[in-house]
């Protein structure tokens, strides 16, 4: 609130210059290869699915431990609706659609959002009353369902091809952009990765904005009211049932908007994509990037997500360069750096790197 | 004694029974809260006035009894439903929003009084002009109440650094918010410091200027005996004695209650 003033005159400045260098980042890593693109793109992606989750457990307080359920839901949706493999198995689909779904990429990307809240309103109504651990345990149970359920449901009809995975989903087709191929604009050749980069960056500023705006509107204090203190909150007058719901429709969706271009990023996706360990990383992100502070959890993704990315791009050369070979296998010393970090930083800011209001 | 007026009687339970298992917490409990005036619930610890109080606000389901709010009768089982119907009440342990500034903390008990059209989700979302003018306006009257009860110079603190005695007006100002007809005020001088305690009794009396209705639990007999206007004793889950404060303070069988009695 203090530095508020100061930061203020600045803002625009941080903004504009912010701006610039993330249009401009692909550009500069490509030089170092596509796996560093590959690591931005995924960044993005992870910090919408971060802030997703920030809604429930930042803002209204609810411990989800199966998140990524909807990103699965999400995924699941965008695959099985731009990929043959409906076509291929079911016949009465064959006959409707002889030459495959077609359905425009936006509308996809907008259902999947609908769809996933739908599935969080599904989680939302058996734990209404739950709290805390209890709350944790039950959308644990939750999030291994439904990858379970994705991962056996190829009998007795093959809905998801099982273990399998879903292949050949066709890459995004927006504003008569192929995210697939890479475009030539202005001399300048922007590589497919690039673009996928530069669609998830747009998308991120939304999710940023909305985000934002939800923490000042009434519903944000409403969510923030029962974070602090539930049964005040109601004795103020929030219906706490209604409010805990939107918190898990909205933050489903963003999950399901991410799951669904992560499957056309991809053009593969397989229910190991879709581990607890996953939600436990996004719950991680949250947390450790601050809990409730769009920014802080922006942060939180991008280093938990980066970190042990870039150090298993690093790690061998690095070692070979300094020790003149590999001491400690890069996959080893990656886990072992990362939590390190992990504790380090919960040790130091157990309230996350920019916690709220201190 | 009680008048019995429908117009004055604004709010009333009738043979509220309330046990937790074995144990009669409330035990046919009848009462008035009478407009316009201050009413007030003693007796020794344990004597079930905070479940009283509970029932009323519908944080707890009573066991049986009816409840009776400008004659109407209402259930008060879910609480936000109580505060839409008008009753608003504080807690015996101060219950804030901790991480809100004292503003928010305010604005959330707007809560009922705001619109979910013109202030829902999307309407948020998109920030239409009639989103930011009702914004602006809750903000507004916010301030005025926190004016009132004297904290308008406190507005961007956080709640949780206030001293003990703004964070109990906070919490008043947060029930005020909804412009209830009752404010149910469970032990608002716990804590206090004699001058802390004026302020409050000052700002208890200006209530009342504004027709708001106060029902309260308190232990000193001081503060009571100023403000109330009538008085009810609870002791083990009944009523054993009510009236004026002045009558309360005679009553053998109120002074058996806090002080025990020697003879059987």
């Amino acid at each position: 609130m203090l530095i508020e003033p100061k930061l203020f005159k600045n803002r625009k400045f941080l903004i504009k210059s912010l701006l610039v260098v993330l249009v401009f980042l692909p550009f500069i890593v490509e030089l170092f290869g596509n796996a560093w693109v590959r690591i931005l793109a995924f960044s993005l992606l992870y910090i919408m699915l971060a802030l997703g989750l920030n809604i429930v457990i930042g803002f209204a307080g609810l411990l989800d431990l199966g998140y990524v359920a909807f990103y699965a839901v999400g995924a699941y949706l965008f695959a099985l609706l731009s990929s043959p493999h409906l076509i291929e198995n079911f016949t009465h689909i064959q006959l409707l659609f002889p030459a495959g779904f077609g359905f425009p990429s936006w509308t996809l990307l907008f259902l999947g959002a609908i769809v996933a809240g739908f599935f969080g309103l599904l989680l939302g109504f058996p734990v209404l009353r739950l709290r805390g651990d209890y709350l944790a345990i039950v959308t644990l149970g939750f999030g291994e369902i439904i990858r379970i359920f994705l991962n056996n449901l190829n009998t007795p009809i093959n809905l998801t091809n099982g273990p399998q995975g879903i292949g050949s989903i066709q890459p995004l087709l927006l504003f008569s952009i192929d995210f697939s191929k890479s475009i030539e604009l202005f001399n300048i050749s922007i590589s497919s990765l690039q673009l996928n980069y530069y669609l998830f960056l747009v998308l991120t500023f939304f999710i940023v904005l909305v985000s934002n705006r939800l923490e000042k509107s009434r519903l944000g204090r409403a969510w923030i009211a029962v974070r602090e203190d539930e049964t005040a909150a109601k004795a103020s007058g929030i219906d706490t049932t209604r409010v805990k719901l939107w918190a898990f429709v909205l933050g489903a969706s963003f999950g399901g908007v991410s799951g669904s271009l992560f499957a056309s990023f991809q053009g593969f996706i397989s229910p190991e994509s879709f581990i607890l360990m996953e939600s436990i990383v996004i719950v991680s992100m949250v947390v450790l990037g601050g809990m409730g502070n769009v920014y802080g959890v922006v942060l939180g993704a991008v280093l938990l997500y980066a970190i042990p990315e870039i150090l298993r791009l690093v790690a061998k050369p690095s070692q070979e360069f300094i020790l003149g070979y590999e001491l400690i296998p890069a996959e080893a010393l990656r886990m072992l750096v990362f939590g390190v970090a992990l504790v380090t930083i919960m040790l130091f800011r157990p309230e996350g790197l920019f916690p709220k209001n201190k | 004694m009680i008048v019995d007026n429908c117009k004055s009687k604004l709010l009333s339970t009738k043979n509220v029974i309330k046990n937790f298992g074995g144990v009669l917490a409330v035990d046919n409990v009848s009462i008035e809260v009478h407009e316009n005036k201050i009413t007030g619930l003693i007796g020794p610890n344990g004597a079930g006035k905070t479940t009283l109080f509970n029932l009323i606000t519908g944080l707890t389901k009573p066991s049986s009894g009816e409840f009776f709010l400008l004659g109407k009768k209402y259930s008060p089982f879910k609480i936000h439903k109580v505060v839409e119907k008008g009753i608003a009440r504080t807690f015996q342990n101060i219950r804030l929003f901790n991480n809100m500034s004292v503003l928010e903390n305010v604005m959330v008990g707007r809560h009922v009084k705001t619109n979910f059209f013109s202030m829902g989700v999307f309407s948020s979302l998109f920030r239409i002009t009639t989103y930011n003018n009702c914004e602006n306006k809750e903000k507004e009257i916010c301030i005025r109440i926190l004016e009132k009860v004297g904290l308008l110079e406190k507005k961007d603190l956080i709640s949780s650094n206030l001293s003990y005695g703004d964070q109990r007006r906070l919490e008043i100002a947060r029930a005020l918010a909804c412009e209830p007809k009752i404010l149910a005020l469970d032990e608002p001088a716990a804590g206090m410091n004699p001058t802390e305690k004026i302020k409050l009794k000052k700002l208890i009396k200006e209530l009342l200027f504004e027709k708001v209705t106060i029902l309260i639990i308190e232990h000193d007999v001081k503060l009571m005996s100023d403000l109330c206007d009538h008085i009810y004793v609870m002791d083990r889950g009944k009523i054993i004695s009510s009236g004026k404060p002045t009558d309360i303070k005679n009553d053998k069988k109120v002074i058996k209650a806090y002080l025990g009695s020697t003879s059987k």
